[in-house]
């Protein structure tokens, strides 16, 4: 039992001079202020921060994590004001009922750095550009299933903890919600209208709602199918699985560059909730796609363009004033063809598309003339590889393909030209609506496609 | 050996604390985080001429913040709230001086709002939503020192009745709490509505049949604290004829068509009836809303359906066993005598001081004491 007692006194006596040791270290090297200086020091330091150099910034504000994002631009004055200016549907709802998508308003309030549990952006007086995000009105919306918010609105924050600033970039965190938030310093002369349009413009980029399904092309080397892209609500799902298998959401918004997630997405790969990677902001390309910066190397863009080219549910229209080669001279040739026609309507050659014969429930080549819809019979187009098609169009068709078609050579001429394998390109990676065919067999013969 | 061990330990215990106090005694706390309101104001600030204008006005005169600047954690962190555009803070400012602080200075004197009036009035933007019962609070009185005003920003200064049951009723509602929380008011009050009061469906509740039961509003109706200063609020600010109104619904009948016990409590309550057919018969009783009753040049009450058939009015018959125009008159008597007794405030007196003010206000002309700020 002594021996207990004197082995526990050593051990008392070892852990007494540890936590002195500890503690002087502390005090003496971290601090060198009480904490209510130091607090305000943070707010002289975060005020003149946020005022330097003009005093424009731009922040990306997430109000909840369900919810798109919007980018605003501050304009602090050292007098305690600040205008706060914001380009987005809610000011448009507000204004005018939403009868346009988006539109733009600035309002002039106060801020002021506070002392809180440390430092905290505050903007205390009500600015209608900032703060209808944290009103608990109801959300004005439309239909008979919209939900009644009043009470909670968006539940957005208005006042920020301070938490970090480095090379012009401010993080803060809503104080109620705790989201985060980054702002990032705009040159002086920055017109806060004109920066919007710049985001604008970017979120019109990614409206691709004639193609709902994207692909992330993964880092790790796996797929996922990317849905609602022009919602910025985005669903990722592992291609290959069941989306409500693998399905996440996420919430981003529109920067100048490209679009930020409000927190890194990790994704799932499989059903036993395997996440092999995560990605958050991502670079517009010159190409249309969007580049992950965090790994530099996964990329959303679209599906393979041949089976863009293949999917019937598309119609997809010949651009008869962008033929190369051989299609420009048959399309010539055809619509004169067809103005020597025996028919008593109008004879001109309209438009040529690739389509569906929803009366034959068919595929087809459909030629208009006059007010003649010809429907040319084809099979599924054939996918050689991701970006190589083949089309089999028969020179059979209805009855208004077999009747013109028996009157002149050219309408076949035109179809064989088609049976051939083409390289398909597009100038948008991201939304491919145009699409350029380009023979496999002769590189001057190409034609160009939209979609309708 | 259980000794033992509670010796060692106790001598850590002790140890430990030996070593960590002189730790905490060396630690400067320095003054509070939460410095009063700065001593100077910028000149070249902003809100200069409105900051200025609340230090002469308020801090010094009341030793009261005025607090317009909306901070977070001076409200409940529960409800979603937003600030007051800084253009209505200005308006209610100017305006709670003149119609609330001026008043009771003329009346009772200038020292009255000092010793008893609130330390800090917090303005706040939004109205705070019971988003479960679908009320809303308007104003809140805390431990006889703070009053919050809620809605602060759909203030519309052009409206009288608005700006009276929105914000100068809420500041007198609240005021009310603050002189009870310090001096209790007779008992006698809790007693004269007794079971009749509804804490949980009062907002549903119809007003004026409720004037019929002995409570000015609705919100008089949930609890007798709530009562007692809806009685003293809504006396000094309603006109002549809206009290007249509350007092002749008080002294009517009123019947609802519903036989359900459970949506009796909700239900419309109507205080006119008239026959199918012009018929006298029980049976054929139809109830109409005093808006579609109308009086011709003899006196009598009638309304006309939308077929353009006219039909004679019956007052229905007050059964109900309670005299509410007493009730209230009975409520009004004891807060009078209480805040006469208690406080040497003349209740009628300033009520008419009241009236006089917001029926006769200048709206520029208060907004020029701040905006021509020097």
């Amino acid at each position: 039992m002594k021996k207990i007692f004197n082995l526990s006194m050593i051990m008392l006596l070892g852990c007494s001079l540890a936590f002195t040791s500890c503690l002087k270290q502390e005090e003496d090297d971290i601090f060198d202020k009480d904490a209510v200086d130091r607090l305000e020091d943070a707010k002289v330091e975060y005020t003149n921060i946020l005022t330097d150099q003009g005093g424009k910034w731009a922040m990306e504000y997430f109000a909840n994590e369900n919810e798109q994002g919007y980018v605003f631009v501050f304009d602090f004055n050292k007098d305690g004001s600040v205008t706060i200016s914001g380009d987005n549907k809610w000011i448009a709802m507000e204004k005018n009922g939403g009868m346009i998508s988006h539109m733009f308003d600035e309002d002039t309030s106060l801020w002021e750095v506070i002392a809180d549990d440390g430092p905290v952006l505050t903007f205390n007086t009500y600015n209608r550009v900032l703060h209808m995000f944290s009103s608990p009105e109801n959300i004005p919306s439309e239909g008979e299933d919209a939900t009644n918010e009043t009470g909670y609105g968006h539940e957005g924050d208005y006042e920020f903890d301070l938490m970090k600033y480095t090379g012009d970039t401010l993080y803060l965190e809503g104080k109620k919600y705790k989201l985060p938030i980054v702002m990032y310093r705009l040159p002086e002369s920055t017109t806060a209208a004109d920066y919007l349009n710049q985001i604008n413009d970017m979120l019109a980029s990614t409206n691709v709602t004639k193609f709902p399904d994207l692909v992330l092309y993964g880092a790790n080397g796996k797929e996922y199918i990317v849905n609602n892209m022009s919602t910025q609500v985005l669903q990722f799902y592992r291609r290959g699985t069941y989306k409500v298998d693998t399905q996440v959401e996420a919430s981003c918004l529109a920067t100048a560059h490209g679009i930020r997630f409000l927190n890194p997405v990790w994704l799932i790969d499989d059903t036993l909730q395997t996440k092999t990677m995560w990605v958050q902001n991502f670079e517009r390309q010159p190409d249309g796609s969007f580049l992950c910066t965090d790994d530099g190397v996964s990329v959303i863009k679209s599906v393979e363009l041949a089976s863009v080219v293949a999917d019937s549910s598309y119609t997809w229209k010949l651009d008869n004033a962008n033929l190369g080669g051989a299609f420009d001279n048959a399309y010539t040739e055809l619509t004169d063809a067809c103005n020597t026609l025996k028919s008593p309507y109008q004879k001109k050659l309209q438009f040529v598309q690739f389509g569906f014969d929803t009366k034959n429930k068919k595929c087809a080549l459909q030629i208009k003339v006059g007010t003649a819809t010809l429907n040319f019979f084809m099979e599924h187009i054939q996918e050689l590889s991701d970006t190589e098609v083949k089309f089999n169009i028969s020179v059979e068709g209805d009855n208004n393909a077999n009747r013109y078609s028996a009157q002149r050579e050219e309408f076949g001429q035109l179809i064989n030209l088609f049976n051939q394998t083409f390289e398909v390109t597009t100038e948008n990676a991201l939304n491919p609506s145009r699409l350029k065919l380009t023979s496999k067999a002769n590189a001057a013969d190409y034609f160009y496609i939209d979609v309708q | 050996m259980k000794y033992i061990k509670k010796f060692v330990g106790s001598l850590l215990l002790l140890a430990t604390a030996l070593v960590l106090m002189p730790a905490c005694s060396d630690d400067k706390l320095g003054d509070t985080i939460f410095p009063d309101i700065d001593e100077t104001l910028d000149p070249n600030s902003y809100s200069y001429k409105f900051d200025k204008w609340l230090r002469e006005n308020y801090l010094e005169q009341y030793n009261l913040d005025f607090c317009y600047k909306m901070k977070d954690i001076s409200a409940n962190m529960n409800y979603n709230l937003v600030p007051a555009t800084y253009e209505n803070a200005v308006d209610l400012a100017v305006l709670t001086k003149y119609l609330w602080f001026d008043v009771y200075k003329d009346v009772v004197g200038e020292d009255f709002l000092k010793l008893y009036g609130p330390r800090v009035i917090h303005l706040i933007g939004s109205p705070a939503y019971n988003a479960s019962s679908g009320s809303m609070i308007l104003g809140l009185a805390e431990g006889g020192v703070k009053v919050s005003l809620f809605r602060v920003n759909a203030m519309n200064v052009n409206d009288f009745n608005q700006m009276n049951e929105y914000y100068f009723k809420t500041m007198h509602h609240e005021f009310s709490h603050i002189l009870h929380q310090t001096k209790t008011y007779p008992n006698e009050f809790n007693t004269l509505s007794v079971g009749h009061y509804d804490g949980s469906n009062w907002q549903d509740r119809q007003e004026s049949m409720l004037n019929s039961q002995g409570f000015v509003t609705n919100y008089a109706s949930s609890e007798f604290r709530e009562d007692f200063a809806e009685t003293i609020a809504n006396y000094i600010v309603k006109t002549d004829a809206q009290w007249a109104r509350i007092l002749d619904y008080a002294s009517r009948g009123w019947a609802t068509d519903t036989d359900n016990e459970e949506e009796r409590a909700t239900a419309t309550y109507y205080c006119y009836f008239y026959y199918t057919d012009n018929v006298p018969d029980p049976e054929k009783i139809n109830y109409v809303s005093e808006w579609y009753v109308q009086t011709d040049d003899d006196g009598n009450k009638y309304y006309i359906d939308n077929r353009g058939k006219r039909y004679d009015i019956y007052d229905v018959e007050d059964t109900d066993g309670i005299n509410g125009v007493e009730i209230i008159l009975k409520k009004v008597q004891i807060a009078r005598q209480w805040l006469l007794d208690e406080w040497g405030v003349d209740l009628d007196a300033l009520r008419a001081e009241v009236q006089k003010r917001q029926l006769d206000y200048d709206m520029d002309a208060l907004r020029k004491q701040v905006y021509d700020m020097q």
